[in-house]
C-alpha cells in the first residue's frame, strides 16, 4: 500500500517559500510581542501611592489582603484556621479590649449583667432587628435573636470536632454534650441566659472569642447540609462569594449590615499564598493592599521610610517554648532541667532571631502585661551561666553530656521558629548536650507526638491567647485540653492555684495568685522551658486604613472588626 | 494502523487499573489517620472515629478503592451493591452508568446518583480544606497548569528548533558553538534556579516582579488576552529552557545526520538553494525524532510545573500538589498522582501513535 | 547498546600503547576541552565533598560566624546568611550532602533496578510480563509526581518505611560523615531510589535478553549451575559496566531531585546546610526581599556546575564511544525530567 506520509503530502502540496516566510515572520512577530507584553506588563516598585491626609473614612473601595496560611473553613464553631475571616461574616455578642480586659458593647448584645456575687449567671440583652443578609440564598433576612444565641452555643459546645470544650462544659456543669441545651435559656426574644455551676474567670474573654459566632436557628440547624466551611450564611458585616481555601476567598458587602452606612468596604479579597517571600514580594509591588507575609524588623525599617506604606508593631503573644517529658530520664531530675534552662542563651536569639526587640517570656508570655511577671525578675532569674549549668550537670550525674532528639513540627513558612530552635542546639551544645533537631509533619506532630507525650525534648509554639488562664493550663495536670498534659507534669499546688485563678474575679487577688503560680513554675524549671517574645509587624499600603493601630487596644466606641477599615482609592 | 492503535489503547485498561490500585495501595498503607490533622488538639477516639466515617475511611481496603474509583456506591449501609437477587444486578450498572448517560442526554430519572469516584471525575475531598471537592479545585488549577505546558512547550519549539538547525548547517562556526554552549547550560541549570535568579535580581536591581505576580488568580484567557499572557510569559520561559536545550540539541544532531543522506547529496548536486535544501529536503525528515522529544518531555514539564508553580507563585496543580503533600492531605495527593498518572499515559499514547502515523517503519513493522 | 559503548571506550583514548597516562589524558583533553572542563566540575565537587572538613573555613551550622548578612568579601567569599552561617562553608558542605544523598539513591536504585531488571530478563516468560506491567505501571507517573508521592508517603515521621528502618535495620540514625539525621536522609535517597530504579530496571534487562541468548551461558546451565548462580555469576558481572554507566548518568540526576524536594521543603530537614534548601526560604526570603542575594546564588551555582560538569563529561564520553556523532551534543542518558 502506497499511502503516502504527512510529510509526503505536505511536499506535494508545495509549500512555498511565501508560506514559509509568512510562518516565521507570524512566529517572529508573536515572540516580539509575548517579549513586549512581558516586560511592558512590568509592575513592580511602579505603584506608589501616597495617603491623601484630606480623606475622611468613606464608603466604597475593596482591598486585597495577603495571607500565609491556607484557610481551612470559615465555619466559626470548627474551623481555626479562618477564624479572621469568621468574625467578618457573622456577628459575635461583644468585642473585647485585649489590654484593657474589657468588653465592649459593639455588637449583638446591648448588654451583659452577672447579678449574683459569684459571677455565675450571665444575662444578655440583646439588640434587636439584626438579620441575616439578604445574599444568603437560603434564610435571608431570618432575625439574630436569643434562640439564635442558644443555638450557636450549642453547636460550638457540643460538635464533636469543635475546639476547647472547657467553657461550654462549665456552662453545662459536666462534659456530657446532653447537659448544654438545657442550661442555656431564652425568657425572652431578646433575652439570652445561662448559669453556670461554678465561676470560670476565662468565660468574659472566650464569648467575645471569634470561635463563638452567632447564627441563625435555622443555619444551625442545617447547618450539615449547608456546608459551612465554604459558605458564609451570617448577619455579619461582609458575606463570602468565593471559597478556595488554598487561592483566594472573596468577601463583599453585606447590605443589610446593621449599622447604617457599614462597612465602608465594598469587598476584601483574601489571596493565599504560603511562601512568604512571594508573599512579601506581591506586597511590595503593590499587588496586595495589606500585607500578610510575615515581617522583620528590618522590612518594618525599610517600609517605615516609604512614604506609600503604612507600618505598625506591636508585641506578638507568639509563644515558642521547649517541652520537655518528664516521664523520661534525665529530665526528671531538676537539676539538668535547670541547666538546659539557664544555658539557653536567650540575649542571642533577641538578637538574631528578633534583631534586638525582644523581652524574655515567664510562663506567661510578656505582652500580657498585667499578669506576666517583671522582666528584671526575669532576666535576673534566666541569666545565662554556662559554668553553673555544667557543675549542675556533673552534680546531676551527666558531667559528659548526654544526647536527645528535639522534635519540631515542620510548619513551612514560619521560618523563624527553625533558626530559634537551631540557636538552642547551639546553646546546649555548650553543656556538652548534643540535641538533634527531628522535624515531624503537622499532623503526625500532633497525633502521634504531642498529644500522646512521645518526645524526649520538643519545640513547639504554643497558641497565642490573651488571657492568663491558657498558659497556665499548660502546667495543670489536665493539660491545656482538659484531658491530661504531654509532658508527665504533675504538681497539687500549682493545680490548686490555677483552678483558683480561674473563680477569682476580684483582678488583684487573681493577679496575686497568678505570680504565686508562676513564681512555683519558675522554681520546678519545667515542664515547659520557656524563651523570648519579639514584635510582630504589620504593613499596609498609606492609601488603606484601619480605625486604630495595629496590636493597639480598641477604642471604646470601636465598631465590630472590618467594618471600619476603609480606602482611599473608592 | 489501526490494529497498532487498536492494540496499544487496549494496553492502556490493565496500565490505568494497575496505576489506580498501586496509588490506593500506596496511600492506604501510611499509619495514623488524617483525622490527626483536623481535630488537632481536641483528638479523642470518639472524633477520630466520626472524622474517619466521614471520609470513608472506616471501610474495608476494597470497599474504599471501589468507591474512589466509583465502581462502589458510596453509601456503606443497603447500598445497591449489596444485592442478594440477580434482579438487582441491571440497577447496579444503571446506576454507574448514569453520570455518562447523563453526559449523553439519555437518563430520564431523577435519582441521585450514589457513584461518586474516579470513573465519574468525582476525585474526593480535601481533609485539610474541609468540604472541598478536588473536582472544584481542578477547575481552577488544571487550566493554569495547561496554559503553562503549552506555552512552554510553544517556547521550546520557536527557541529550539531555529538554532538547532542554523548550528546544523553551520557546523564547527562560533555561531555552532554559542548554540550548543547554550543549550548545555540551558540543560544543566536547574529551572527553579532560574526563577529564583529572574525573581531576586529583577526584583533586587530593578524593583521588578513578574507582571501580575501574587493576585492568586490567573486571569483566563479569554477573558483578558494581554493580561493572561503577561501573567504567563515568564513561567513559561524558564520552564522552557531545559526543553528548548533538548530540542535545540536533538534538532542539530537530527540535522546532521540527515544533512548525510544521499537524497540531500542529490538536492545540491541538482544545484538546489541550500534553503531549499535545507526547508523542503533536510528538515521535514529530521523533524520526526525530534516531534517525539516534544511528546516525550510533557513528563518533565509536569514535574517542572510544581517547581515553577511554587517559585511564581501560581495556583495551577503542580502547587496544589505540593501544598497537598506538604498539608499531608492525603486523599487529595492520591486523587491527584492518578490524574497526572492519567494524563501522563494519555499523552504518551498519542505521541507514540502519532510516531507511527508520522514514521512509516513503525507503522508496517 | 550499552556493550557498544564500553567497548569502544577506549579507542580514541590509546592512541599509542607507550604513551604514559598522564599524556594519553591530555590529548583526550585537547580533543574534548568541554568534557575536560566538565570533570574539572565533576572532580571538584568530588574533592570538595570528601575533604569539605578541610576545606570549610567555618562549621557550617556555626551561627555568628561573622556579621549577619554581610555580602561577599574576603573573610567570607560566599557572604554570611541571616545568622551569620558562613555561605562559603555550607556551599562547601552542600556538596558532601548532595553527594552523600546522590551515592545512596543511585545504589539504592541501582540494586533494586539492576535486580529487577537481571530477574526479569533472564526468566522471561510471566515473571517477566508481570514485572514489566508493574515497570510500566511506575514509568506512568511523571517522576517528580512519583518522588513527592514516595515522599509523602514514606516522609513521615510515623511511616512504616521509616520505623522498620529505625528499628529492624542497621541504618545509622544520628551523624554519617559530619551529615546529621542520616535516617532522614537515607529516607529521601529511597525515595529517589525508588525512582531511578523504575528508570534503569527496563534499560538491564534489555542488556540481559541478549546476553542470555549466549552460549557461555547455555554452557553453564548444561554444567549443572543453577539459576541464581548463572545471574550472579556471569549475567552481573556482563551487565556490571552498563551498571556503573547508568548509575553515573543518574547520579547528578539525584542530586537535582535532593535539591528540588529539599527546596520545595518536603526534602532534609530544615536548616540542613543542602544546596536545594539553602534556596528556600527564609534564605529565599532574604534574596528576593531584603537584596541578601548570595544567599541563594552561591549554593544554586554550585549546583549547576555540578550538573554542568556531568553533562559536558557525558557529552564528550558518547563523542568519544560514537565519533559519527561527533560533536552532536547528544549527551549520553535521560535526562533530568523537568529539573
Amino acid at each position: 500500500m502506497q499511502e503516502q506520509n504527512y510529510w509526503q503530502r505536505l511536499a506535494r502540496k508545495k509549500v512555498s517559500r511565501r508560506a514559509l516566510l509568512g510562518t516565521g515572520a507570524t512566529t517572529a512577530l508573536g515572540g516580539a510581542a509575548a517579549l513586549v507584553v512581558g516586560c511592558g506588563g512590568s509592575n513592580g516598585g511602579g505603584q506608589k501611592i501616597t495617603s491623601d491626609p484630606n480623606r475622611t473614612p468613606g464608603p466604597g473601595g475593596s482591598v486585597t489582603w495577603g495571607r500565609p496560611v491556607s484557610v481551612g473553613g470559615i465555619d466559626p464553631h470548627l474551623d481555626l484556621t479562618g477564624l479572621d475571616i469568621a468574625t467578618l461574616v457573622y456577628p459575635y455578642l461583644y468585642g473585647w479590649q485585649p489590654g484593657a480586659e474589657r468588653v465592649i458593647f459593639n455588637n449583638l448584645a446591648l448588654s451583659l449583667e452577672m447579678p449574683d456575687p459569684d459571677h455565675t449567671e450571665f444575662i444578655f440583652t440583646l439588640r434587636e432587628g439584626v438579620k441575616n443578609s439578604s445574599l444568603l440564598p437560603e434564610f435571608a433576612g431570618e432575625d439574630i435573636d436569643s434562640e439564635a444565641c442558644r443555638q450557636s452555643f450549642i453547636r460550638r459546645g457540643t460538635s464533636i470536632t469543635a475546639p476547647d470544650k472547657r467553657f461550654p462544659h462549665k456552662i453545662a456543669g459536666s462534659s456530657d454534650p446532653d447537659m448544654l441545651p438545657p442550661a442555656l435559656k431564652t425568657p425572652d426574644k431578646y433575652t439570652f441566659s445561662f448559669k453556670m455551676a461554678e465561676p470560670f474567670v476565662p468565660a468574659v474573654r472566650e464569648m467575645a472569642n471569634p470561635t463563638w459566632g452567632i447564627m441563625s436557628p435555622s443555619v444551625c440547624e442545617n447547618a450539615p447540609r449547608l456546608v459551612l466551611g465554604q459558605n458564609s450564611y451570617g448577619a455579619g458585616p461582609f458575606y463570602c462569594t468565593e471559597f478556595n481555601g488554598n487561592e483566594r476567598i472573596v468577601l463583599v458587602k453585606n447590605p443589610d449590615y446593621w449599622i447604617e452606612g457599614h462597612p465602608y468596604l465594598d469587598g476584601i479579597t483574601y489571596v493565599i499564598i504560603t511562601d512568604n517571600s512571594s508573599l512579601l514580594a506581591a506586597f511590595k509591588a503593590g499587588q496586595h493592599d495589606i500585607s500578610g507575609a510575615i515581617l522583620g524588623k528590618e522590612d518594618f525599617d525599610d517600609f517605615s521610610t516609604d512614604t506609600s506604606k503604612t507600618v505598625a508593631k506591636a508585641p506578638s503573644l507568639f509563644y515558642p517554648v521547649v517541652h520537655m517529658n518528664l516521664r523520661r530520664a534525665p529530665f526528671d531530675e531538676i537539676r539538668v532541667r535547670e541547666a538546659l534552662n539557664i544555658a539557653i542563651d536567650r540575649d542571642l536569639i533577641i538578637t538574631l532571631v528578633q534583631s534586638g526587640e525582644g523581652e524574655y517570656n515567664g510562663p506567661i508570655q510578656w505582652p500580657q502585661v498585667k499578669w506576666a511577671l517583671p522582666q528584671e525578675k526575669l532576666r535576673a532569674f534566666y541569666k545565662r551561666d554556662v559554668e553553673r549549668a555544667k557543675q549542675l550537670m556533673a552534680d546531676a550525674g551527666y558531667a559528659d553530656g548526654f544526647s536527645t532528639k528535639m522534635k519540631t513540627p515542620r510548619l513551612p513558612g514560619i521560618n523563624f521558629l527553625n533558626d530559634i530552635a537551631r540557636i538552642l542546639v547551639d546553646s546546649w551544645k555548650e553543656i556538652n548536650v548534643d540535641v538533634q533537631i527531628d522535624e515531624v509533619e503537622l499532623g503526625a506532630y500532633i497525633g502521634s507526638t504531642l498529644l500522646p507525650g512521645n518526645f524526649d525534648m520538643t519545640f513547639f509554639p504554643n497558641l497565642p491567647y490573651d488571657e492568663p488562664d491558657r498558659p497556665l493550663a499548660f502546667y495543670h495536670s489536665l493539660g491545656v485540653t482538659g484531658a491530661g498534659n504531654w509532658t508527665g507534669y504533675t504538681n497539687p499546688d500549682l493545680d490548686r492555684l490555677i483552678e483558683a485563678q480561674s473563680r477569682e474575679f476580684n483582678e488583684e487577688k487573681r493577679q496575686q495568685i497568678i505570680t504565686e503560680a508562676q513564681e512555683l513554675i519558675l522554681e520546678e524549671h519545667g515542664p515547659q522551658l520557656t524563651t523570648v517574645g519579639g514584635m510582630a509587624f504589620s504593613a499596609t499600603q498609606a492609601y488603606v486604613h484601619f480605625p486604630f493601630e495595629f496590636g493597639a487596644d480598641p477604642p471604646e466606641d470601636a465598631k465590630p472588626f472590618g467594618t471600619e477599615l476603609w480606602t482611599e482609592l473608592s | 494502523m489501526r490494529n497498532y492503535m487498536f492494540r496499544r489503547l487496549l494496553l492502556i485498561i490493565p496500565i490505568m487499573i494497575l496505576v489506580s490500585f498501586m496509588t490506593h495501595l500506596t496511600f492506604r498503607l501510611i499509619p495514623g489517620s488524617p483525622a490527626h490533622l483536623i481535630c488537632q488538639f481536641q483528638c479523642t477516639d470518639e472524633v477520630i472515629a466520626a472524622i474517619e466515617a466521614q471520609h470513608g475511611l472506616d471501610e474495608n481496603f476494597f470497599r474504599q478503592y471501589g468507591e474512589w474509583l466509583g465502581v462502589l456506591p458510596d453509601d456503606d449501609v443497603g447500598s445497591t451493591f449489596t444485592y442478594t437477587s440477580p434482579g438487582d444486578y441491571p440497577d447496579y450498572f444503571r446506576e454507574f452508568a448514569r453520570p455518562y448517560a447523563e453526559f449523553l442526554g439519555l437518563s430520564s430519572d431523577d435519582k441521585p446518583n450514589q457513584f461518586h469516584g474516579v470513573m465519574q471525575a468525582e476525585f474526593g475531598e480535601s481533609v485539610i480544606i474541609r468540604d472541598e471537592a478536588v473536582t472544584d479545585r481542578l477547575q481552577n488549577t488544571l487550566p493554569v497548569t495547561l496554559e503553562l505546558m503549552i506555552l512552554s512547550l510553544l517556547f521550546a519549539v520557536v527557541l529550539g528548533i531555529p538554532a538547532g538547525v542554523l548550528s546544523a548547517i553551520r557546523p564547527g562556526t562560533p555561531l555552532d558553538w554559542i548554540v550548543r554552549l547554550t543549550s548545555v547550560a540551558w540543560l544543566s541549570v536547574p529551572n527553579f534556579y532560574v526563577a529564583i535568579l529572574v525573581i531576586t535580581f529583577g526584583q533586587a536591581w530593578f524593583g521588578w516582579l513578574p507582571p501580575n505576580f501574587g493576585t492568586g488568580h490567573a486571569v483566563g484567557f479569554f477573558e483578558d488576552p494581554l493580561q493572561n499572557l503577561e501573567t504567563y510569559f515568564f513561567p513559561s520561559l524558564v520552564l522552557s529552557l531545559g526543553i528548548a536545550a533538548v530540542i535545540m540539541r536533538l534538532t542539530r544532531s537530527s540535522m546532521l545526520e540527515v544533512m548525510r543522506n544521499d537524497y540531500v547529496r542529490t538536492a545540491w548536486s541538482k544545484g538546489l538553494r541550500e534553503r531549499t535544501v535545507v526547508w523542503r529536503h533536510a528538515l521535514k525528515n529530521a523533524m520526526i525524532p525530534v516531534l517525539t522529544i516534544i511528546g516525550l518531555q510533557v513528563g518533565g514539564l509536569i514535574g517542572g510545573s510544581v517547581l515553577i508553580e511554587s517559585v511564581f507563585a501560581l495556583n495551577g496543580m503542580g502547587n496544589y500538589l505540593l501544598t497537598s503533600v506538604i498539608t499531608r492531605d492525603l486523599l487529595v495527593v492520591q486523587s491527584l498522582v492518578l490524574i497526572f498518572a492519567v494524563v501522563f499515559v494519555l499523552i504518551n499514547l498519542i505521541v507514540d501513535v502519532s510516531y507511527a502515523w508520522l514514521d512509516p517503519r513503525i507503522r508496517y513493522g | 547498546m550499552a556493550r557498544a559503548v564500553t567497548l569502544e571506550l577506549d579507542q580514541p583514548i590509546a592512541p599509542s600503547r607507550r604513551a604514559p597516562l598522564w599524556l594519553k589524558l591530555l590529548r583526550v583533553a585537547r580533543a574534548h576541552p568541554l568534557g575536560a572542563l566538565g570533570l574539572l566540575c565533576v572532580v571538584i565537587m568530588l574533592s570538595c565533598a570528601i575533604f569539605a572538613d578541610l576545606i570549610m573555613p567555618y562549621d557550617p551550622d556555626a551561627l555568628q560566624a561573622g556579621p549577619v548578612k554581610e555580602a561577599p568579601t574576603f573573610a567570607h567569599p560566599f557572604g554570611t546568611d541571616r545568622l551569620g552561617g558562613d555561605v562559603f562553608s555550607r556551599t562547601i558542605f552542600g556538596a558532601r550532602i548532595g553527594m552523600l544523598i546522590g551515592l545512596v539513591s543511585v545504589t539504592i536504585g541501582m540494586s533494586l533496578g539492576s535486580t529487577i531488571g537481571i530477574i526479569s530478563g533472564y526468566f522471561g516468560g510471566f515473571i517477566d510480563s508481570l514485572i514489566q506491567r508493574l515497570v510500566d505501571a511506575l514509568l506512568a507517573f511523571p517522576a517528580v509526581v512519583l518522588l513527592l508521592a514516595i515522599i509523602a508517603v514514606i516522609g513521615d515521621e510515623e511511616s512504616a518505611v521509616r520505623q522498620f528502618l529505625a528499628n529492624s535495620t542497621p541504618v545509622p540514625q544520628g551523624t554519617v560523615w559530619g551529615v546529621p539525621n542520616f535516617l532522614d536522609i537515607f529516607v529521601i535517597s529511597i525515595g529517589i531510589g525508588v525512582a531511578i530504579a523504575v528508570g534503569s530496571a527496563r534499560v538491564v534487562r534489555g542488556a540481559v535478553l541478549s546476553l542470555k541468548e549466549n552460549v557461555y551461558i547455555e554452557a553453564a546451565r548444561a554444567m549443572g549451575a543453577t539459576d541464581a548462580r548463572i545471574m550472579r555469576r556471569h549475567i552481573l558481572p556482563n551487565v556490571a559496566a552498563l551498571i556503573v554507566v547508568l548509575g553515573t548518568i543518574f547520579l547528578p540526576i539525584a542530586i537535582l531531585a535532593e535539591a528540588a524536594i529539599s527546596f520545595l521543603g518536603i526534602g532534609v530537614p530544615q536548616g540542613t546546610p543542602s544546596w536545594g534548601s539553602d534556596m528556600a526560604n527564609p534564605n529565599r526570603d532574604d534574596a528576593v526581599n531584603r537584596g541578601i542575594w548570595w544567599v541563594v546564588f552561591f549554593p544554586g551555582l554550585a549546583l549547576s556546575l555540578v550538573v554542568l560538569g556531568f553533562n559536558l563529561v557525558g557529552d564528550s564520553f558518547r563523542d568519544i564511544s560514537d565519533p559519527r556523532l561527533r560533536g552532536s551534543g547528544m549527551s549520553g542518558g535521560p535526562k533530568p525530567p523537568g529539573l
